[in-house]
């Protein structure tokens, strides 16, 4: 039953869509890609990491409003999925809602702009424990800076809060130690600057400043029981593997590639590393490789 | 019978038009070794008397059609009243900040009350600020004597008293430092010049329309 609050989710969104129709323009764009993890686990050590490339899909569709000559808002649902190689437990369909408020200081392209931006988003796995709300709300500022660069830098904050609670064994509980590690809460602060190499080709380089909650799915060992503030049993990646919540600082480095093909479509590679650091001692890295085509109408 | 006269006097008009000589002037525009699309060419009259007189300004008119200006680019006279219809279901707000006309249009949806008056010659840049790739040009050329070049690269100006003139080209992409380039020229009576103009060109950064990485934007 639990499909349940992302239906309800649909059906607000389009009873919102709906209702506001003024002077409205329509928003639909659509991406499909192939990403490979080399570290999903999240694990401290690299006989414990796994690796696996996944499938995805997304579309967002709604509605811009142009409220003044500097404001605007706009309102999308977003669907997207995933279907993992190996992991099939990852196997992701997420259904969600996201509602954007920009301003814009000024005349031209270069003046300098501030969007707010609030998200929700019920994402449900294959593997039913992970499935959880998402929420995420974000305060960009950017602007332009002559014909080619353009800066921004994000404060955002999300949320993960697990659609069920897993049972642990009682002594555990008293050790103070939870059972909902998938309940996640972080905040990052991230500068992302594009700089057009050609008309068509496009450098983005970015970095990401993440504190607050990582999840790491290894097998039981006393270092991580001992950094982690919840725990649940997790078969994602094997048996006798499980689910630690554990606060990180993380860093994340981006580096991408997007070629336009047309007006309206674009071929994108990206790769990020993600370097994540918690208590006694515990870190761990990721490189994530990502190419999508994605279309704008 | 007021009609019949009418008639007659129209053409005695007619066959003096056609017996005016006339010089054509026919530019052709390239650049990299190919046609030039989009390029201006100006006659610029250098006997000051050629100046033909005009009852009424001349009107011209930049669409906005899915988000673009269309013509991309638009050759008018000093003195022409342009129009900017929003044939988009959306609103835009033209602006620009060219020295030959700086303006800026509330948002709007259909045709604006009052078309805007090009009384200073020079290229007049246009921008959309709810679409920020939107971008156009106005050549406000300081004579009646112009054209453009079509997917041929040939701009064509006709019915060009004989007479001495100032060439000038022009293209939004053009590598020169200076916005224009000029050279003068001789038209006799009822001849036609054809000049070769090659222009290089630099690429055209314009803010993208297509979203960078996992889309989700306004476009
Ligand atoms: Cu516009």
């Amino acid at each position: 039953m639990h499909s349940r609050p992302g239906l309800q989710l649909t059906c607000f969104s389009l009873a919102l869509l709906i209702c506001v129709r003024a002077q409205a323009d329509r928003l639909f764009d659509g991406t499909f890609g192939i990403d490979y993890n080399d570290n999903l686990a999240n694990a401290a050590k690299a006989n414990e990491a796994v690796g696996d490339a996944a499938f995805n899909a997304a579309i967002h569709a709604g509605k811009y409003w142009q409220i003044t000559d500097r404001s605007s808002c706009s309102a999308t649902i977003n669907l997207a999925t995933r279907r993992q190689i190996d992991f099939s437990a990852l196997d992701r369909s997420s259904v969600g809602a996201s509602i954007n408020l920009q301003h814009k200081f000024g005349l031209g392209s270069q003046a300098p702009w501030l969007n707010i931006a609030g998200s929700a988003a019920w994402d449900e796995f294959d593997f039913s424990p992970r499935d959880a709300w998402r929420y995420r709300g974000a305060a960009t500022l950017g602007r332009r800076f002559g014909n080619r660069l353009d800066i921004q830098i994000e404060l955002a904050y999300e949320q993960t809060t697990a659609g069920h609670v897993v049972d642990i064994p009682f002594l555990v509980r008293r050790l103070g130690i939870h059972g909902d590690a998938f309940d996640t809460v972080d905040h990052s602060l991230a500068v992302d600057a594009n700089y057009a190499l050609t008309t068509l080709l496009t450098l983005s380089c970015g970095y990401t400043r993440r504190s607050g909650d990582v999840v790491s799915s290894v097998p039981i060992a006393s270092d991580i029981f001992k950094a982690s503030s919840a725990i649940t049993p997790d078969p994602t990646f094997g048996p006798g593997r499980f689910a630690y919540r554990i606060d990180a600082d993380t860093d994340i480095f981006t580096a991408g590639l997007s070629f336009a093909l047309s007006e309206h479509a674009a071929l994108n590679v990206r790769y990020d590393r993600i370097q994540a650091s918690g208590h006694e001692q515990l870190s761990y890295i990721n490189n994530l490789v990502a190419f999508n085509l994605t279309y704008a109408f | 019978m007021l009609s019949d006269r009418t008639s007659l006097l129209a053409l005695a008009c007619l066959t003096l038009v056609r017996l005016a000589p006339a010089a054509e002037l026919r530019v052709n525009f390239k650049a990299d070794g190919n046609s030039l699309n989009d390029a201006v060419a100006v006659a610029v009259p250098l006997d000051t008397s050629h100046s033909p007189e005009a009852s009424q300004p001349p009107q011209a008119t930049v669409d906005q059609i899915d988000k673009e200006f269309v013509p991309h680019v638009t050759v008018v006279s000093v003195g022409t009243l342009v129009n900017f219809p929003n044939k988009d279901q959306i609103r835009h707000q033209v602006y620009s900040f060219s020295p030959a006309m700086r303006f800026e249009l509330p948002l709007y949806a259909g045709i604006p009350a009052k078309p805007l008056l090009l009384d200073r010659s020079g290229v007049v840049t246009l921008g959309c600020n709810i679409h920020d790739w939107m971008t156009g040009y106005i050549f406000v050329a300081e004579s009646p004597w112009f054209a453009k070049s079509g997917a041929d690269g040939v701009a064509a100006i006709e019915a060009l008293p004989a007479g001495r003139y100032r060439l000038v080209v022009w293209h939004p992409r053009q590598n020169d430092v200076s916005s224009e380039s000029s050279h003068e020229f001789t038209l006799l009576e009822d001849s036609k010049v054809a000049e070769n103009i090659v222009l290089t060109l630099k690429p055209d950064f314009r803010p993208r329309r297509v979203p960078l990485g996992g889309g989700g934007g306004y476009r």
